[in-house]
């Protein structure tokens, strides 16, 4: 059997081949995928339990821990009204409101603090890390296809999977922390969407530049951002991480249902309008770098 | 396939650079149609000059083309077949579906890209044994379907890096053949090797790449000759010298010899330069000459890398001598 | 001319008649080479540096308290204004001093090696890839399993390495602390404060123990960089984070605290420094028992030396 005349090769058709192949191939990174379905599984199995036992609401438990009316045994019950009437009343009642609660807790903590990164650090690095520490980023270098282009559809096979990990991950805790949960998942899907497109770029990145992609991952992630986003630090230095703009997204929407955030004069928040132009203008500038970048670099033979 | 006088790979005063380490030196090739063999040592520049020939990496200095493109440019690539070396798979995969994702990504629409993979899978005699993961394949299975996705767009030059490594005798020969009916079908094949015996057998044309530098192009017996029109200087360290000069200078082949003054570790041997015009029978008479007269070389080194290293594939060494 | 009789030793063979040392010493041969390895790797030290940087903030910090403790208490400041005022600055040195602990109790050494815990978990996650999980991935144990030792041999000489990048990290740097203070301060500080010399030592080999037996199991269970990177941050910044939302978010009982291995470790450093469970800081985290905390890091370590076990007995290490 010959191969006959040539048939036409297109590049777009290839590309697209690779845009879903690349998708396939993250589906094959099993170790990486369980571990993250099975992190998420642990917070859910805690976001159910709460939701069963407790609930979201803690104004009686708070009012148990932090005794506001005791004065009332001293002062009489003339002082009812004033406490019940005081900023610290109100603050309390806010803060103890399920949502609030749901809020703080599991989405700004867990999520954005945790969940959120890591998911897309793992996939996004993932992408490319893994094709150039398995060495086999030489058949897809030597396909008649320009490397940017190879980029870029690594990129988009990723997204599906870092997308659907985050935002779905974050909707199946939402659904499973009942009526709060649920306003939560409208109030902040759009932000926490916007973040992890921004994180993937940046990972994406980081994984096509760097040797130890993951480390250089974790050392942004949980080093740099942690302590310019979450660090109550004054300055305009925070201003140089995604998770603050993600913040910030989250924060305004927080604030239109009324619960408290850390909108102090040490966060500074910018404007949502402001963090939606910066969360999607990073992604398109760093996949243009990137694109740029790779499509001037030699492939290293990883070791 | 039609030959319009343009070569199919071409560099010109190519260098290329890994920081302070240079990998390749200056050098200009050109290749057309049928089997050209490249032998070196271990870290004499071929991977890097095949990695510069598919585009894999850019070159420092000067310019490599295919058929006139670029090599770094993505449309060259449409014009080669690789078939790297590093034994790198996505191991889940079946040899067919990765021969057939391959195929996909060199823009084939599917139906085409399943029958160009049975096609070559057909000719590198993997159809039968493709169904298994590449995971569970032995080396010369991974071989085959590392030649089989380098068929697939019908190459006008084939690439192949160490191709039979790993493949048994019987499987060897078959390899061999197919290498042969590609050249006869008009195809240009630069085939990478570090034994010239092994390439002997596939083509008379070779280029000897020593130390970054090509040592050598032509025909085994052209290389043969001109090496023996070149004298190589070679310092041995023996018990005598003056004894070994005596036995030396009533050789033909032998032009000078030269006493050097060496005191060695037990502070009694010196060394002998020699100059040989035909150092291969040199090498022949002088190992007889040992036996039979039982001296005690302590070491034997050729002064001139390039002749030694050249010298040393022809005696059918790994360019070590 | 006498010709000189051929002799064996035209052969160039040299027997080796050195006695072996034992399996041991191949151990200590790997942890050697293991360092090596690190060591040649630029990212090791670009982390390594950032732990550093944490080690000089304290080691300066502690000059810099000593050194304002005594500028400003030779002058008074008076604040400007129509009601100003006479204030004693001191009063302000010793709030700072008292926040930032940067004055050679055990709040500065505990703080300090509480406080390496992030870098030293991105470094152990690149240290554990490279110099162990790269053995299984690349199939490079059968090399070590080649020479005279056996598996066990194998894991103390990667767990010998590990430890000694986490007491680098920790241990060292904090001595180096307690030594400056003494110089700061007068040599009487080291004859009074051998307990917090014990406590350096004893929170530094709960550190090593425990940190190296899980980053063995760790790398040796997940091998690639990205699994162990989940892992390894899910056992330190997740449980953190997890402890916080259950015991400070739910008024949950202060024992789920306990789910933090790092805040583990440090109850019991503070054990062995001696400080009194009430006064722990901060102040409004009601911490675990000391016992409970210990109890959890010997449960830790015992099912990571069982794991381990079981691997060395396996037949087949390398899958």
């Amino acid at each position: 059997m010959m191969l006959e005349a040539p048939a036409a090769q297109s590049p777009l058709r290839a590309w697209l081949f690779l845009v879903v192949f690349s998708f396939r191939r993250q589906a094959r990174v099993k170790q990486m995928v369980g571990i993250a379905i099975g992190l998420l599984m642990i917070c859910l199995l805690l976001v159910i339990t709460f939701t069963a036992s407790a609930g979201w609401n803690r104004y009686e438990w708070r009012m148990n821990r932090s005794k506001p009316y005791t004065v009332e045994h001293v002062a009489g019950g003339m002082a009812h009204a004033a406490i019940d009437q005081s900023e610290y009343m109100d603050r309390i009642r806010q803060e103890t409101k399920p949502l609030a609660v749901f809020s703080k807790w599991v989405v700004f903590l867990l999520f954005l603090g945790f969940l959120m990164p890591l998911f897309s650090l793992s996939f996004g690095t993932a992408a490319m890390g893994q094709e150039r520490e398995g060495r086999s980023i030489v058949w897809l270098l030597t396909r008649p296809l320009p490397r940017s282009s190879i980029y870029l559809a690594k990129l988009l096979g990723l997204l599906p999977w870092s997308l659907a990990l985050t935002v779905g991950g974050f909707g199946i805790l939402c659904l499973a922390g009942g009526e709060p949960g649920q306003k939560a998942f409208v109030l902040y899907a759009p932000g926490i969407f916007a973040g992890t497109l921004a994180f993937s770029a940046l990972f994406h990145l980081i994984g096509a530049m760097f040797q130890k992609p993951g480390i250089v991952a974790l050392l942004y992630a949980f080093f740099f951002e942690t302590m310019l986003s979450e660090l109550p630090i004054p300055g305009t230095l925070k201003r140089l991480s995604i998770n603050y703009y993600t913040r910030c997204l989250l924060y305004s929407s927080a604030e239109t249902e009324g619960v408290p955030t850390e909108t102090s004069s040490l966060f500074v928040p910018v404007s949502p309008t402001t963090a939606w132009v910066v969360l999607i203008g990073t992604t398109v500038a760093i996949t243009g770098i990137g694109m740029w970048l790779f499509g001037r670099m030699e492939a290293k033979e990883e070791m | 396939m039609k030959d319009d006088g343009q070569p199919v790979l071409l560099f010109e005063q190519v260098s290329k650079w890994y920081g302070p380490v240079i990998g390749l030196n200056q050098v200009t090739l050109e290749l057309r149609r049928g089997i050209t063999g490249l032998v070196g040592a271990n870290g004499s520049g071929k991977s890097t000059l095949l990695r510069l020939a598919t585009g894999q990496l850019k070159p420092t200095l000067g310019r490599v083309t295919v058929r006139g493109v670029d090599a770094w440019e993505w449309r060259a690539k449409a014009l080669v077949g690789y078939c790297p070396d590093n034994d790198a798979f996505y191991e889940d995969m079946p040899g067919r579906e990765f021969v057939a994702a391959m195929a996909r990504l060199c823009g084939f629409e599917k139906a085409e890209a399943l029958r160009r993979t049975e096609a070559v899978l057909e000719r590198v005699g993997m159809a039968d044994r493709a169904d298994r993961k590449i995971g569970g394949y032995s080396k010369g299975m991974r071989q085959r379907i590392k030649l089989a996705q380098a068929l697939l767009n019908d190459p006008q030059m084939l690439v192949l890096d160490e191709p039979l490594s790993g493949i048994d005798p019987i499987g060897r020969q078959e390899m061999l053949e197919l290498f042969r009916g590609l050249a006869a079908e008009g195809k240009c094949l630069l085939v990478s090797s570090h034994e010239l015996e092994e390439l002997e057998k596939l083509t008379d044309h070779v280029a000897i790449l020593t130390r970054g530098r090509i040592a050598a192009v032509g025909t085994v017996t052209q290389i043969r000759d001109m090496l023996d029109d070149q004298p190589l200087s070679v310092r041995i360290d023996v018990h005598d010298p003056r004894r070994l000069a005596t036995l030396l200078v009533n050789r033909l082949e032998v032009v000078g010899v030269e006493l050097e003054p060496k005191v060695l570790a037990n502070g009694t041997h010196e060394s002998l330069i020699v100059r040989a015009r035909n150092p291969r029978r040199f090498f022949e008479d002088f190992g007889k000459l040992v036996v039979s007269e039982e001296l005690d070389v302590a070491r034997l080194e050729p002064l001139d890398d390039t002749a030694h290293a050249v010298l040393g594939y022809l005696l059918g060494g790994s360019g070590k001598t | 001319m006498s010709r000189p009789a051929p002799s064996p030793h035209l052969l160039r063979y040299r027997t080796l008649n050195t006695a072996r040392r034992g399996p041991w010493f191949g151990s200590v041969a790997i942890a050697r080479s293991s360092l090596q390895l690190l060591a040649g790797r630029k990212m090791f030290w670009t982390l390594y540096i950032f732990s550093l940087l944490i080690f000089l903030l304290y080691f300066f910090g502690q000059y810099l308290q000593v050194f304002l403790e005594q500028r400003v208490s030779e002058s008074l400041v008076r604040t400007g204004g129509v009601f100003g005022r006479t204030i004693r600055p001191d009063f302000f040195v010793n709030m700072l001093r008292d926040t930032l602990r940067m004055n050679g109790t055990a709040d500065t050494y505990g703080d300090f090696m509480w406080t390496e815990g992030y870098i030293v978990m991105v470094l152990l996650a690149f240290a554990g890839s490279a110099i162990v999980g790269n053995d299984f991935r690349f199939n490079s144990l059968p090399f070590y399993l080649s020479k005279p030792i056996g598996r066990r041999h194998y894991l103390v000489g990667k767990a010998l390495a590990i430890a000694v990048l986490v007491n680098a990290m920790t241990t060292i740097p904090g001595l180096c602390l307690y030594v400056e203070y003494g110089f700061i301060d007068t040599w009487e500080y080291y004859k009074n404060s051998t307990r917090l010399l014990f406590g350096i030592l004893a929170y530094g080999a709960a550190l090593t123990i425990t940190l190296t037996l899980l980053l063995l199991v760790t790398a040796t269970w997940l091998r690639r960089t990205v699994p162990l990177i989940m892992v390894w941050t899910a056992a330190f910044v997740m449980s953190r984070l997890v402890q916080r939302w259950l015991v400070d978010g739910l008024g949950l009982s202060p024992r789920w605290r306990l789910l933090d291995i790092w805040n583990d470790m440090y109850l019991f450093g503070q054990w062995c420094f001696g400080t009194n469970h009430l006064l722990l800081r901060p102040g409004n985290q009601i911490q675990p028992e000391y016992r409970e905390a210990t109890a959890v890091i010997v449960v830790v370590c015992l099912v990571c030396v069982w794991y381990l076990s079981r691997r060395v007995r396996a037949v087949e290490v390398v899958q």
